[in-house]
C-alpha cells in the first residue's frame, strides 16, 4: 500500500474527494493553510478522482485529467510502489480519522505532476480507451483495391504479380473451400529463394515455375520443420471479424507477429467474397492519431521526447536497455547473411551502413521482392551477392528513396505522425551530424508500449 | 347518455376543439341530470378538461403554452359525480380541485425547446428564476469568462423571468422586458421552434431561356436505328481491374460499376485471368481483384 496525498490549492469554503479508490463515495478533506488536502492508503494502479467544491464538481487542471465516454472529466493519478511514502505525523498534528483515509495537517513537498509515470499510465488510459471503443470496420478506407491469388497459380507467376502490383503480401483464395485459406508473404519468397539456391543446379528455374501456390505451402510445412526435424503444424488462418476492437487488432497482429491480418465479414452478404480488407498496425496507428488529436486532455506525453520514453529498439552504445538487439549491416556484407538476420530475429529489417557507421538505408523482407523483376533471383547466388547488389536491383526497378529517419530528440508525436505516412513501417534513429544508427522505432514498437 | 367509452370527445378536448369544451359537450340531458355507470367516466375526464382551459393553476402557465392534458385512452375511475357545469360557471375552487385532480395524470408529451439564458454584467454568485415554475426555486447559472449562462429546456410560450445577482434581483434592460403588478422589472422569454421566415431575402428564380441549337437535332431515322448498339455501356469502361492497388484510400466508385464482374484474359505473357469486383459492404466499399490461372 502507498500513501497518496490528494490536494485542492484553489480556494472555497468546503472541499470533497471521490473517486474510483472509494466507490465515488465523498470524503471531506481538511483545510491546511490555504489549500485542502486529504491522504489515502492505496494499493499500486491507476485511479480516477474527482473534487467536489462548495456543491460544484471540479478537476485540476494542472493534473493529467481523462474524458470518459459520457463527457465527464476526471482527474487521473498512478499511484506506484516507488513513491516517496508519506510521513506520518505526530497524533498531536493529525486531523480527522477516516475510514480509508486521512486527513494530515503536515505534508511533504508535492512531487512534480509531470511524473513520466503517470503521463505513460494516463497516456496508455486514453488511448486504450479509443482502441477498445473503435472498431476494426471504421479504419477501413471508404474505398480500396485488394489483390488475391488463388492457390493454384504457379508460384513465379504469383511473385511476378507481387512485384508488379507493388505488394509484400497477398491473400490466397482457395477455389475448393470458396474462402481465403492463407497468405503468400515476401517471407515466402525468402524461404524459397533459399530452398531454390540448394538445388538449383539440379533442378534449375522449374520449381518456381511448375509448382501452385499450394503445393508450395505444403512443401514449406515439411521443409521448415522444429529443431528436432518434425513438421509445421498447420495451423488456420489468423483472421479478425470486422466487429473487432482496435486493441483487440492489433494484439492479433503483434502476437503472432505478422504485419497485417485478414478482416472477415461478420455477416455474410450477397457478394459472396467473405473478406473486407487487410488490417495493418499502419491503419490503426493512422486512425489513433486523428483521434488524439481530438483528445483535450491526457496527451501530454505526445510533447515528451523520445529520450524520456521506453519505447523501441537501441543500439547499446546509447545506454538504453531494450529487449531486442540492434544489428546493423555493412552495404558490403553478403545479402544471404542479410537474410540470416532477418529471419533469426525475426525482424522486418535491417539498417544498412557504410565503412564510417553512417546510416545509408535499410533493407527490409519486402525489399527481396525486387529480384523477381526479369527472373533476377534465378541468375544470382545469395551468397555472392552483397546488400549494396540488392539495393541497387531495388534501385532500379523502383528509383532511389527515402530512408525516413528521427532524432532521439524529436517528440512521441512527431513519430506517430511520421509511421502514420503511408508505405512508412519504421523509423530509425540517427546521431544528427554523423547519422549514426542509435535505434530504430517500427510499428509494433509503437504498439507494444501503447498497449503496456 | 353520449359516448361509453369517452374516446371521440376527450380526443377533441385534448385537441382543443374549443366549442365543445365551453359548452361542457354531449346534449343538454347530461347537462340537466346526474350520470351514473358508464356515463360518468365521461364526466369526469370532460370536467378535467374544463380544467385546463379555466384558470386556477394553470395560470402560473405562460399565456399559449399547452396545459396539462389527459391521454384520451387514460382509464378513470366510474364514480357518480353531479351535472356538468358550463365552464363560465365553475367556482374558482371547484377549478382548483379539478386541478388538483387532473394532476394525477401524465398528459402526452409535450414538445420541449431548449433556451438559452445569458447574464453578461458581471457578478459572482448568479442565479435565475422564472414563470416557468411558477417562481419556485432558483437556478444557478454557469460561469463562462464574464458570462453566466443557464440552458433551459421549456415548452413553448412566452415567459418571465429575473436574474439574482449576488443578493440582489436584477434584469437585462437591453432584452425584452415588462413591470409587472408589484412594480419589479421581469425580463421577457419567447421560446418558440420555428424559425421566422424571411421571404425578402429569397431571390426570384429566373430559369434561363433554352438554347436555340437544343431545338435544332434532327429526328432518328431508320439508319441510326438499324446501328449496332454498343458491346457494354459506356459507364462500364471504368477500369476497376486497372487502377493502382494503393494503401490509401481509393476513389469511391460509381454505383453503375457495383456486382459487375469484370474479366481480364492474359497478364502479360502469363496464361492467367484477372476477374474483377467491387461491391458494398454496409458503407464501405471494396474491389477485389483475384488472379487465377488459365486451365490447360
Amino acid at each position: 500500500m502507498v500513501m497518496q496525498r490528494f490536494s485542492w490549492p484553489y480556494g472555497g469554503r468546503s472541499a470533497s474527494l471521490c473517486g474510483s479508490f472509494t466507490g465515488w463515495r465523498e470524503y471531506p478533506m481538511g483545510l491546511v493553510g490555504a489549500e485542502f488536502q486529504v491522504v489515502f492508503d492505496l494499493p499500486p494502479g491507476v485511479y480516477q478522482y474527482r473534487f467536489l467544491v462548495d456543491g460544484v464538481w471540479r478537476c485540476d487542471e494542472t493534473k493529467p485529467f481523462v474524458c470518459d465516454e459520457y463527457g465527464l472529466i476526471s482527474n487521473e493519478v498512478l499511484v506506484e510502489n516507488n513513491v516517496q511514502p508519506v510521513v506520518q505525523p505526530e497524533p498531536s498534528i493529525r486531523g480527522t480519522n477516516l475510514d480509508e483515509g486521512t486527513v494530515l495537517t503536515t505534508m511533504p513537498p508535492e512531487s512534480s505532476s509531470q511524473n513520466p509515470g503517470v503521463q505513460i499510465a494516463v497516456f496508455r488510459h486514453v488511448v486504450s480507451g479509443i482502441l477498445l471503443h473503435n472498431t476494426i470496420y471504421e479504419v477501413v478506407p471508404l474505398s480500396s483495391k485488394l489483390a488475391v491469388l488463388d492457390t493454384q497459380l504457379p508460384v513465379k507467376q504469383a511473385f511476378k504479380i507481387m512485384h508488379d502490383e507493388g505488394l509484400a503480401l497477398v491473400p490466397l483464395w482457395d477455389d475448393h473451400q470458396g474462402t481465403i485459406t492463407g497468405m503468400l508473404t515476401a517471407l515466402d519468397f525468402v524461404l524459397m529463394l533459399r530452398k531454390l539456391q540448394r538445388n538449383i543446379r539440379v533442378t534449375g528455374n522449374e520449381e518456381l515455375e511448375m509448382h501452385p501456390i499450394s503445393a508450395w505451402k505444403e512443401a514449406k510445412l515439411q521443409f521448415y520443420g522444429g529443431p528436432d526435424g518434425a513438421a509445421m503444424q498447420r495451423r488456420p488462418l489468423i483472421h479478425v471479424k470486422d466487429s473487432d476492437s482496435l486493441a483487440d487488432v492489433a494484439l492479433t497482429i503483434i502476437r503472432n507477429e505478422i504485419s497485417s491480418v485478414p478482416i472477415f465479414k461478420c455477416m455474410p452478404d450477397s457478394s459472396g467474397v467473405p473478406f473486407l480488407n487487410l488490417a495493418t498496425l499502419q491503419g490503426i496507428l493512422k486512425f489513433l492519431c486523428s483521434k488524439l488529436q481530438e483528445q483535450a486532455g491526457g496527451c501530454s506525453l505526445l510533447h515528451n521526447q523520445l529520450l524520456s520514453i521506453p519505447i523501441g529498439t537501441w543500439s547499446p552504445h546509447t545506454g538504453r536497455s531494450s529487449s531486442r538487439h540492434l544489428r546493423t549491416l555493412l552495404l558490403s556484407s553478403p545479402l544471404n547473411t542479410c537474410l540470416d538476420f532477418l529471419l533469426e530475429d525475426r525482424v522486418s529489417s535491417i539498417p544498412i551502413v557504410d565503412d564510417k557507421g553512417a546510416l545509408h538505408d535499410v533493407y527490409s523482407l519486402s525489399d527481396i521482392m525486387a529480384l523477381a523483376k526479369n527472373d533476377v533471383y534465378a541468375r544470382i547466388e545469395l551468397e555472392q551477392v552483397t546488400v549494396q547488389n540488392a539495393l541497387d536491383v531495388q534501385y532500379q526497378v523502383h528509383g532511389r528513396r527515402q530512408c525516413y529517419t528521427c532524432l532521439q530528440t524529436n517528440t512521441l508525436l512527431e513519430v506517430l505522425e511520421g509511421l502514420s505516412i503511408p508505405g512508412v513501417r519504421r523509423l530509425v534513429v540517427i546521431e544528427q551530424s554523423t547519422r549514426f544508427v542509435e535505434g530504430i522505432i517500427s510499428l509494433r514498437d509503437i504498439f507494444t508500449f501503447l498497449l503496456g | 347518455m353520449g359516448n361509453a367509452s369517452g374516446r371521440d370527445e376527450d380526443a377533441a378536448a385534448v385537441d382543443g376543439d374549443g366549442a365543445d369544451v365551453e359548452d361542457g359537450g354531449g346534449d343538454s340531458s347530461e347537462r340537466d341530470f346526474p350520470s351514473y355507470g358508464s356515463g360518468g367516466a365521461n364526466h369526469v375526464r370532460r370536467a378535467c378538461s374544463v380544467g385546463v382551459v379555466g384558470g386556477g393553476a394553470a395560470a402560473g402557465s405562460p399565456p399559449g403554452s399547452p396545459g396539462h392534458s389527459l391521454s384520451p385512452r387514460m382509464f378513470v375511475p366510474q364514480t357518480p359525480v353531479p351535472p356538468l357545469q358550463r365552464a363560465a360557471d365553475v367556482t374558482p375552487v371547484f377549478n382548483q380541485i379539478l386541478m388538483d385532480e387532473q394532476e394525477e395524470y401524465d398528459g402526452p408529451p409535450q414538445k420541449e425547446i431548449p433556451a438559452l439564458i445569458v447574464w453578461t454584467l458581471g457578478g459572482k454568485n448568479v442565479y435565475v428564476e422564472g414563470s416557468w415554475d411558477n417562481w419556485k426555486s432558483r437556478k444557478a447559472m454557469q460561469k463562462s469568462g464574464k458570462d453566466h449562462s443557464l440552458l433551459l429546456v421549456l415548452p413553448a410560450g412566452v415567459y418571465r423571468y429575473r436574474f439574482v445577482v449576488d443578493g440582489e434581483r436584477r434584469c437585462l434592460p437591453d432584452l425584452p422586458c415588462e413591470i409587472d403588478a408589484m412594480g419589479n422589472a421581469v425580463n421577457l422569454l419567447d421560446v418558440n421552434d420555428y424559425v421566422p421566415e424571411s421571404v425578402e431575402s429569397v431571390a426570384e428564380f429566373e430559369p434561363p431561356p433554352s438554347p436555340d441549337s437544343s431545338y435544332s437535332f434532327q429526328a432518328p431515322e431508320d439508319k441510326d436505328f438499324a446501328k449496332e448498339p454498343p458491346v457494354l455501356p459506356s459507364q462500364l469502361h471504368l477500369g476497376v481491374l486497372n487502377s493502382q492497388n494503393s494503401e490509401e484510400s481509393c476513389a469511391r466508385p460509381q454505383h453503375i460499376v457495383l456486382n459487375h464482374l469484370f474479366i481480364e484474359k492474359g497478364w502479360g505473357a502469363h496464361p492467367l485471368v484477372s476477374l474483377g469486383l467491387t461491391h458494398r459492404f454496409e458503407s464501405k466499399y471494396v474491389t477485389v481483384v483475384l488472379y487465377k490461372p488459365i486451365e490447360r
